[in-house]
């Protein structure tokens, strides 16, 4: 159960838990800007994940594309699903709530009630049996003795490029700008001009879009696609939120990184089964010490 | 006021004394599905003891049912039924107290992930116990007829909640809900009472979930600890409406006749249904059905409708 930690396992670990990070914080960084957003928070997270994964399946087997340039069919059907699940169902209880806790728990009501919906349409769609496909493999590299896959390395230099293109967005562009604002101060935001109904619907399209492409890397990585694939990584994506912070683009990051190289840890060094239970325990942790989050001050 | 509450005390056991008459009249498929009925509406009533009047959102309380339901598969065999279920209420009520102790300092949605993971973790650790050291999945436990068991503990969760109610600790747990910093300004030891109202939910969902495992039969962790346990009290009590005593009964009747009639008919469509019922009553029904009708009587008498507290 427990093996001794050699060079090479320490190496193991030092470059798989950098690339289960990183796509971590991609994961999590939908959900935590979302969540910082417009309050309401996405416990759909997962299954919209899920949804992309299966879209690059269809992408790969139906119309012989490579499973990383599948992001041309994933980002526009994933925005669009996220703008219209926004429209139909969380456009309303923005408008409905009174309080601001009332729009936090009913909207985690109808992202449970989302999530049984989308997790149940793709098991009668698509059957509960796993489904996976042949990546194109760019072979592997040997560093002492350790061998990795390319395409793992690749995925990950893909999530940190997708990190830095959120920073850009949200540090240089006028839509990046509001969407900060609101998270700071939403009654600000509106004084000054700022439509923040828009910015709700642009945040939850973007984390539906993110949570599509991690989908995407996911497939690519484990090429075991089910309809309940989803549930693990938004408790992942959950528990990273309360780590790193609402709202915090650098502890999204950091925690990512942290929170991989724990379970990777885990996974290698102690049991693959306890990886949930650790995460939990680490979500229990962090709440009990430090609700705000490790990256805020 | 005073002649109203003793009246619904007066309703209840009225209707206890002719359910307990039930097993002599009703075909045994019927007293199952009685049976289930009445679960959830403890269910739900002990959801909405503490979680309806404080809005603090449980979502574990497929913890607490699971570890009642893992008492019984533990001792059922070797101890009498009702020290079974003493020894449940004993170990819920003081593993609730360490629980709430530690978490009730976290407001809204926090409080709502954690005891979400709660049911999660304990699920994961079970299962990993079973894994590694006894090398099992799940276990057979004694099996007998559970109506009087489960009647019984119903009973005693809505006379307690509805007693509690109008007691310090109900209007303590009434005015968090309301507004907490007021609640402590005016000298509410509101930790003690949200402890205390947390714990004493928790109690009856222990007792619940150990009174229930004899009608399975067999059980492993993910029956005990089923996710379906936490969301039915809270979607129940949405549903019936959170405002008043007889919401969450109304909605468990409803939606567990409901559930009952689905499983028993589209049994791959269940979830599908149940997740689509769910957003179609928060959309459309912001007070529960409860919420609706009295808005509905008091504007059909041409009084103006009191604004029903958020």
């Amino acid at each position: 159960m427990i093996s001794l930690i050699t060079p090479s396992l320490f190496l193991d670990i030092l470059i798989g838990g950098l690339i289960l990070g990183a796509i971590y914080s991609v994961i999590a960084a939908g959900l935590n800007l979302q969540y910082g957003v417009t309050r309401m928070l996405n416990v759909a997270h997962g299954d919209f994940l899920m949804l992309g994964a299966y879209l690059t399946y269809f992408s790969v087997t139906l119309l012989n594309m490579n499973p990383f340039a599948s992001i041309i069919i994933v980002g526009p059907s994933m925005i669009s699903i996220g703008l219209l699940v926004y429209a139909l169902i969380f456009r309303r209880v923005v408008t409905l709530s009174r309080t601001a806790g009332e729009l936090e728990f009913r909207s985690l009501l109808l992202f449970f009630g989302l999530s049984f919906v989308i997790q149940n349409l793709a098991m009668i769609l698509w059957t509960a049996n796993y489904r996976g496909y042949e990546a194109p493999t760019l072979g592997s590299v040997n560093v002492l003795g350790v061998t990795f896959e390319v395409n793992r390395i690749i995925i990950a230099l893909i999530s940190i490029l997708i990190n830095v293109f959120l920073y850009l967005f949200l540090r240089y562009t006028k839509v990046g700008l509001a969407m900060r604002a609101t998270v700071d101060q939403p009654e600000g935001a509106q004084i000054v001009g700022i439509n923040i109904y828009t910015i709700f619907a642009i945040s939850f399209g973007i984390g539906v879009l993110l949570g599509g492409w991690s989908g995407i890397l996911i497939s690519i990585l484990y090429s075991a696609i089910n309809p309940f694939m989803g549930v693990p990584y938004t408790l992942i994506a959950l528990v990273l939120v309360v780590l790193a912070g609402v709202g915090s683009f650098k502890g999204n990051i950091v925690g990512g990184f942290i929170l991989g190289y724990l379970a990777y840890f885990t996974m290698r060094v102690i049991h693959s089964a306890l990886t949930l239970v650790v995460i939990y325990a680490i979500l229990i942790l962090i709440l009990l010490v430090r609700p705000r989050g490790l990256f805020v001050r | 006021m005073n002649s109203g509450n003793s009246l619904k005390y007066y309703i209840l056991i009225g209707v206890f004394a002719v359910l307990s008459c039930a097993p002599f009249f009703v075909s045994p498929y019927y007293l199952a599905m009685l049976t289930s009925i009445l679960c959830w509406i403890g269910l739900s009533v002990s959801w909405y003891f503490f979680s309806g009047l404080t809005k603090y959102v449980s979502l574990g309380s497929a913890a607490f049912f699971g570890i009642g339901v893992y008492v019984t598969a533990v001792f059922g065999r070797s101890l009498p039924f009702p020290l079974v279920l003493l020894l449940a209420g004993v170990i819920v009520f003081l593993f609730a107290c360490g629980i709430g102790l530690v978490t009730l300092r976290l407001r809204g949605i926090f409080f709502a992930i954690f005891t979400y993971g709660l049911a999660e973790l304990l699920n994961n650790i079970i299962l990993f116990w079973e894994m590694k050291v006894t090398g099992t999945r799940g276990r057979f436990i004694i099996t007998m007829d559970v109506y009087y068991p489960i009647l019984l503990i119903t009973f005693v969760a809505l006379i307690t909640v509805l007693f509690l109610m109008r007691s310090n600790i109900g209007l303590a747990l009434r005015m968090i809900g309301d507004c907490e910093e007021a609640a402590i300004h005016f000298g509410v030891n509101t930790t003690r009472y949200k402890i205390l109202g947390f714990a004493i939910s928790s109690l009856f969902m222990g007792l619940l979930g150990a009174a229930f495992a004899p009608r399975w039969g067999y059980i492993d962790s993910g029956i005990a600890f089923n996710s379906l346990y936490s969301f039915m009290p809270a979607i129940m009590t949405l549903f019936g409406g959170a405002q008043m005593f007889i919401g969450p009964i109304v909605g468990a009747v409803i939606l567990s006749i409901l559930e009952e009639y689905l499983l028993t008919t589209f049994k791959d469509y269940f979830m599908l249904i149940l997740g689509s019922i769910m957003i179609v009553v928060i959309l459309t029904l912001p007070d529960g059905i409860t919420g609706k009708l009295l808005k509905r009587g008091v504007k059909a008498r041409g009084v103006k409708a009191p604004r029903t507290p958020p």
